[in-house]
């Protein structure tokens, strides 16, 4: 889906037109979930439909195209997991939360399907077991597709700050991913043909 | 010693790859940006499953906007009332309900399309979305929906939050899956308030269907602009619910199969009077 249709599909959602907010929904909420399940664990699901209620409640006043929406999506949707994690007065779960997203990949017949949910789960698993400022800054970035402004924004900090936490984040993870023997390495390299270029 | 020491990525390198760029196998290590990759890569099926309660909550919010007021231009919901009241007025001339001969007086008919959701004003006031389907309102006389300003959902909440509340009902709201009832009733304490109203509401629907209760909140809304016209505001807000499930043709069953007297809403849905109190004072000025 091209940034341009999404950002058209913004204006009419904003205008009342459903299929549109589906369109953005689905461009969006993949993201937003992993995002969210790297701040609360198995509770992402719940979080993200608190934070979509929100979405489509305030959607009119909104302003901006699609990244501008994705931003402000990941602004409710943080602001949400950290108003759940003090509720349930615990310490994000950057780290540990990865283990229900195996048992909730898809069941898909294709062995290839299967390797790829996991692997993905295997990533994100060791992005979020960065330091959280790391984790935070490189899961906005690569999951959700922010600029260094816009997770600024949703962070609260500076894009210089954000982008320094992602790069460190960054080497860090190269320094994982080098090591020997290290099944999310082997497993991504064969069994994800998709490179989120273009 | 070891081979498998990836060289240093460079900031240039990083942020290409936070981009989603693909990257010189040279200039960085391949295996991160494949973890990258796997990281951003699809959806698996099943991520999408809140897909239907975010729609809903979409149309929700556009329909029932006493929810959440937001702060519109007064003069936007002064309108919005206007269309509306012009929007009730057709539909009781068109549905002969009552026969109120003063509906044809405000002179401008709405298209039967007003009742699409689609031609639902733009503007941010979601009064003026009400106003659109409000048209159906007579139509849909049969008075099921005596929670115009409660979704089914908060209905829902309240319900479960009413019946688990005897144990702990401070704590209950702490869960997130009140939150939404936490926010739609203004705050934790007042959600018993909230609650017992929408119940209350649910309750005397399901008890007296009396179509004529249907009638009368329906019809009040001819007058244009009362400023006292709280049973207007609310017809606005009770049609809505009437119009969603006439249009979308969905079939809530907290809804659906509670027939509803209008006015026992009118009293006691502490949103209408939120919605009501902002329409009426666009009115007033």
């Amino acid at each position: 889906m091209a940034a341009e249709d999404l950002s058209a599909a913004v204006g009419e959602a904003q205008r009342g037109d459903e299929d549109a907010f589906r369109m953005i929904y689905r461009a969006v909420q993949p993201g937003l979930l992993r995002y969210l399940r790297a701040l609360v664990g198995e509770d992402a699901e719940d979080v993200a439909s608190e934070a979509w209620l929100q979405i489509a409640r305030d959607l009119p006043s909104l302003q901006g195209d699609i990244d501008g929406f994705r931003g402000w999506a990941a602004t409710i949707a943080r602001h949400r997991a950290l108003d759940h994690l003090r509720r349930q007065r615990r310490r994000p779960q950057l780290g540990a939360p990865f283990e229900q997203m195996v048992d909730m990949a898809a069941d898909d017949d294709t062995a290839g399907r299967a390797l790829e949910a996991v692997s993905t789960d295997a990533a994100l698993k060791m992005i979020a077991a960065l330091p959280r400022d790391q984790a935070e800054a490189v899961l906005l970035r690569v999951v959700m597709g922010l600029d260094a402004k816009t997770a600024g924004r949703v962070l609260g900090k500076r894009a210089g700050a954000v982008r320094t936490a992602a790069y460190r984040g960054l080497r860090r993870l190269a320094e994982q991913v080098g090591q020997p023997g290290d099944g999310v390495a082997d497993g991504t390299a064969q069994g994800h043909p998709r490179l989120p270029s273009q | 010693m070891s081979t498998h020491r990836p060289r240093q990525i460079g900031r240039d390198d990083a942020e290409r790859m936070l981009r989603g760029g693909t990257v010189d196998r040279q200039a960085g290590p391949g295996s991160l940006a494949d973890l990258l990759a796997a990281a951003a890569g699809s959806a698996r099926v099943g991520a999408l499953a809140g897909e239907e309660a975010a729609v809903a909550a979409f149309r929700e919010a556009r329909l029932t906007p006493a929810i959440q007021p937001r702060s519109g231009s007064l003069i936007k919901i002064g309108l919005a009332k206007l269309l509306t009241v012009n929007a009730v007025t057709a539909a009781i001339a068109a549905t002969t309900i009552g026969g109120f001969a003063v509906a044809a007086s405000t002179g401008v008919l709405p298209s039967p399309g007003a009742s699409d959701p689609h031609s639902a004003p733009l503007t941010t006031s979601a009064s003026a979305s009400a106003s659109a389907s409000a048209s159906v309102h007579g139509v849909a006389s049969s008075g099921h929906v005596p929670d115009a300003d409660v979704p089914a959902a908060l209905v829902a909440l309240c319900r479960a939050y009413t019946n688990g509340a005897a144990g702990n009902p401070g704590k209950a709201l702490d869960t997130p899956a009140f939150s939404a009832l936490v926010t739609a009733a203004g705050g934790k304490d007042q959600v018993p308030t909230y609650c017992a109203a929408a119940l209350t509401d649910d309750r005397v629907a399901g008890a007296s269907a009396h179509p004529a209760g249907t009638v009368t909140p329906t019809a009040k809304p001819t007058p244009t602009a009362e400023p006292e016209s709280q049973s207007a505001g609310h017809g606005k807000g009770h049609a809505t619910k009437g119009a969603d499930k006439k249009t979308k043709g969905q079939d809530d069953d907290s809804e659906g199969s509670t027939p509803a007297s209008g006015q026992a809403t009118a009293t006691v849905a502490p949103g209408t009077t939120l919605d009501v109190s902002a329409t009426a004072t666009a009115n007033g000025d």
